[in-house]
């Protein structure tokens, strides 16, 4: 084993929140970081350059992880059997330098101010008993004032484009009038939408709702971000979600953070490489972490600081394999802490609509390039006579349709059935006249939810895959029916010759797409007692291991996971320069 | 399975033909205009030609050779797919698109999956209620009506499961009918394959057909009763060891693979697919016009696609000339 020069700070991981430490911490020090990223290396150019296949990039997952090597294991409940993630289904973990960002479909929000206090605010509003026995959903140890700043400032990195609803307590028309007050309005206008997403914007409107346009990580035109990176606008092109974008419209770690990060020389990424564990001195520190190449040496990188920067899932298991005597059940887990409180986000596609003789060219654009609206999500309604508390974002349809990826299903409830002659015709004549309205629904966290090592499967490596325990629960189930019927009432009020509801939610099915947003199962809080981490990612019983990632959220709200991974990256990352490794080994507060 | 192989990747084995045949079409198409003139440091630019990140190649064969399938196989799989997406020389189905050699292509390059799978074991051991069978460490036994939620879990790889299922599709059409699959006529080919379609719903706790949906206010009730049970146990006796339901899904998912995928991987003979349904396929760019009003531009295929060329104005030079140095592998 090669043993490397030890460095400040080493994480698992070279995807989104590994290059925003790099750049918000390496560029005003002389810190040196590494980071193991098990993916190659990938750029904009040349390797995004001709990648409009979309078969190797939607049907074969060209840039998600080898599940071959390694996987992870479902099970719906702690008494039924556990068996692999076989084939990419339920969510699509990406690989590569920059990491699922590369590919992501780039909706960045920002929780609303009632996320982060979601157990309080219901219990304040609809009283204790309203909350389950076995839901298990706490506050955040922080609110949405402590990351607005931060929020900020990560927009202005990725030039997000949308329309402020809230500037500093104005409430403006046009954008979300929802969302918590922000300082200063999105750097750039919202992206241009599809005929399918004006149509939803104005049935919306008619219905009396709030509808805005999508905020976007995904440049609505040339932008020139504060490190100086030259980014030009999106095309359009249609090919955007499971891509790398030609262009670098799209933000991700490669258009924005890298380049200063790496500009320092003080920031290095070890491709091809993947972290077989976390070593731990006696006393229970991190010292490093151990690793093996793509031609299987094995090497161990010392460092003062170790980052969980890694997908969720793999971060949890991280911690759950760092088992040594000062950590019997593994890093974070002295109070059995880890694995708690995994959630996931619901993302169902409750109504349809087939609009004879119309096209909305959806197969332009990208997943951004429509409308949302937030009147029934978190509790931006009255629940006093709902049967469910939380909510969701709904939307509409937004573009990127393209043929190998789209046709199963989409005529699903309007053909007989999905093969013959009939259903070609119907095809030919309405591939882009249907479309759907879709909710990115909350996951509260529950007892019976969670995340462990799998006794019986091993990766490539020998080590235990992580095992998932999730299954929806009757407030989900609930919540479905009332978002069916919203989604029936918007998708009738646009004009739909014919209409599919799908009324109730279904059991989860791991086989099927939903989001790639598993969050959860390394939780920040306010004390050992209630979590893993303080609100800096900081592990409570090893103060030199930080986690970054959805896996520090409490539950999962409404709304895609990315802005406040990145939002509490940012804080992590000043944190860390401005404070800990001043004082290292100390817990921050 | 007539070529050496030469690499894994995927848990996938790709033939030594199948990468040069590739490396040729592409070569000089991927980065033609590309003419970087800065002496920095400049990406390599055969990453895009790399063997496992790009498209299976039609080779050498020729566009009606097949590789995988032996004569009697084809005759069931061009009849199969000529019911999934019919078609004649005015309105090109599956079978004028190639649909058959894009399978065959697929299957001759991939001994395993094309899509990243896990495939060790233990594998999931279905069993009914109140039949659990005694533990096993070869296997997990998994109640047969929860099975679905867990996606794959087969032991067979796609290459036996077509030669079981069409061997099984055969078999089931000597029962019925007393002859083979593609000599049946078009009606009875119709209801065998709806028997198998059948299989793959009843397996979801679901209705008889792929579309079936209760709430559809859409279209009107056939009234057509669909396969019986004992239709369907029929199919399951004697496929054997594949599953009717997942073969005919498979054959299903790739028959519109094949017919809409870009004709790089053997199918989509003159875009046929794309023309069917209008998507101008590989495109750099749409106008917020051409997204409200719709777009002239005619299907593309990749080939066709305007080469990138980042000493353009605005073609993106100072992207290609980001720091790239500490981003290594050992």
């Amino acid at each position: 084993m090669r043993t490397h020069d030890p460095v400040d700070i080493v994480t698992i991981g070279g995807g989104m929140t590994a290059s925003i430490l790099a750049a918000r911490i390496l560029p005003s020090t002389s810190h040196r970081m590494v980071s193991i990223e098990q993916g190659p290396a990938q750029w904009t150019y040349p390797d995004f350059a001709h990648n409009h296949d979309s078969l190797r990039f939607n049907n074969r997952y060209a840039l998600m992880q080898d599940l071959n090597r390694s996987t992870w294991t479902w099970r719906p409940n702690a008494n039924a059997p556990s068996l692999p993630y076989r084939q990419y289904g339920s969510f699509h973990p990406g690989q590569g330098l920059g990491g699922a960002m590369v590919h992501w479909t780039a909706l960045t929000w920002r929780f609303l101010p009632d996320d982060f206090h979601v157990r309080s605010v219901n219990e304040e509003r609809y009283g204790r008993d309203r909350i389950p026995a076995e839901m298990t959903i706490q506050d955040w140890p922080i609110g949405y004032e402590d990351l607005e700043p931060y929020y900020d400032a990560l927009e202005y990195d990725m030039g997000v484009s949308g329309k402020a609803g809230n500037l500093d307590g104005r409430i403006l028309p046009g954008g979300n009038p929802f969302e918590g007050p922000r300082k200063r309005p999105y750097p750039n206008p919202p992206l241009e939408r599809t005929a399918f997403g004006e149509l939803y914007m104005d049935a919306c409107q008619d219905l009396g709702l709030h509808p805005f346009p999508t905020p976007a990580g995904i440049l609505s035109r040339g932008w020139t971000d504060p490190y100086g990176n030259v980014r030009s606008a999106c095309l359009y092109c249609g090919f955007c979600t499971r891509y790398g974008c030609e262009v670098g419209a799209k933000t991700s770690p490669l258009t924005t953070w890298l380049p200063p990060a790496l500009a320092t020389g003080r920031y290095e990424v070890r491709t091809d490489s993947r972290v077989l564990g976390i070593e731990t001195a006696d006393d229970g520190r991190a010292t490093g972490v151990r690793y093996v190449d793509s031609r299987g040496r094995e090497h161990f990188q010392p460092a003062e600081i170790v980052v969980c920067s890694a997908f969720t899932l793999e971060n949890v298991r991280n911690l759950l394999l760092a088992r040594s005597d000062a950590h019997p059940e593994g890093i974070g887990n002295d109070r059995g802490m880890v694995g708690r409180n995994y959630t996931y986000q619901i993302n169902q596609a409750p109504a349809r609509g087939l609009w004879r003789n119309r096209r909305f060219n959806l197969f332009t654009g990208n997943g951004c390039t429509n409308a949302q609206i937030h009147d029934f999500n978190s509790d931006n309604f009255d629940h006093s006579d709902l049967d469910f508390i939380g909510g969701a974002r709904i939307q509409s349809e937004g573009g990127q349709r393209e043929p190998v990826s789209s046709i199963d299903g989409l005529l699903d409830g309007f053909a007989d059935r999905e093969w013959g002659a009939d259903w070609k015709a119907m095809l030919g004549q309405s591939w882009d006249s249907v479309g759907e309205l879709s909710y990115e629904g909350w996951s509260p966290a529950y007892e019976g939810n969670f995340l462990d090592l799998d006794p019986t499967y091993k990766d490539e490596w020998g080590l235990p895959m992580l095992r998932i325990t999730f299954d929806f629960r009757d407030n989900e189930r609930n919540m479905h029916r009332f978002l069916a019927d919203r989604s029936e009432e918007i998708v009738r009020a646009m004009g739909a010759d014919e209409v599919v509801v799908e009324r109730e939610l279904g059991d989860y099915r791991i086989d099927q797409y939903q989001s790639t947003h598993p969050t959860g199962g390394a939780i920040m809080g306010t004390d050992p007692g209630n979590s893993v981490t303080n609100s800096y990612g900081q592990v409570w019983d090893t103060p030199n291991v930080f986690v970054t990632g959805a896996a520090l959220y409490p539950q999962n709200p409404g709304a895609n996971p990315t802005g406040t991974v990145g939002a509490l990256a940012f804080r992590t990352a000043e944190a860390i320069r401005d404070r800990y490794l001043n004082d290292p080994g100390e817990l921050l507060v | 399975m007539t070529q050496g192989r030469e690499r894994t990747f995927l848990g996938a084995t790709i033939s030594r033909r199948s990468m040069l045949g590739s490396t040729a079409i592409f070569g000089g198409l991927a980065l033609a205009g590309c003419t970087p003139s800065s002496e920095r440091e400049v990406p390599e630019e055969q990453s895009i030609l790399a063997p496992d990140r790009e498209p299976t190649p039609p080779g050498d064969l020729g566009p009606d050779a097949y590789a995988f399938f032996t004569e009697e196989e084809v005759r069931s799989l061009e009849a199969m797919v000529a019911r999934i997406i019919p078609g004649d020389d005015d309105d090109p189905g599956a079978l004028q698109a190639g649909v058959p050699v894009y399978i065959d292509r697929k299957l001759d390059m991939f001994e395993a999956f094309a899509e990243p799978t896990y495939r060790h074991g233990p594998f999931a051991q279905g069993y009914e209620d109140g039949e659990e069978p005694p533990a096993d460490p070869e296997s997990v036994p998994v109640p047969e009506d929860q099975l679905y939620r867990y996606g794959y879990q087969a032991e067979l790889g796609p290459q036996e499961l077509y030669r079981l299922g069409l061997a099984g599709v055969d078999r089931l059409a000597q029962t019925r009918s007393g002859s083979m699959f593609a000599d049946l006529d078009a009606g009875q080919q119709d209801e065998l394959l709806m028997v198998l379609d059948g299989v793959q719903q009843r397996s979801e706790g679901g209705g008889s057909g792929s579309g079936a949906d209760p709430e559809a206010d859409a279209g009107e009730d056939t009234g057509s009763s669909g396969p019986s049970e004992s239709e369907m146990d029929q199919a399951e006796d004697l496929f054997g060891e594949a599953d009717p339901g997942s073969f005919f899904n498979t054959v299903r998912i790739d028959t519109i693979e094949g017919m809409f995928s870009d004709p790089a991987y053997g199918g989509n003979r003159n875009l046929a697919g794309w023309t069917l349904i209008g998507w101008p396929g590989a495109q750099r760019s749409y106008s917020p016009h051409e997204m409200m009003h719709g777009t002239d531009k005619q299907p593309t295929s990749m080939e066709g696609l305007t080469p990138m060329n980042p000493d353009r104005a605005g073609g993106g030079r100072e992207a290609l000339e980001q720091p790239r140095e500490g981003v290594h592998s050992h």
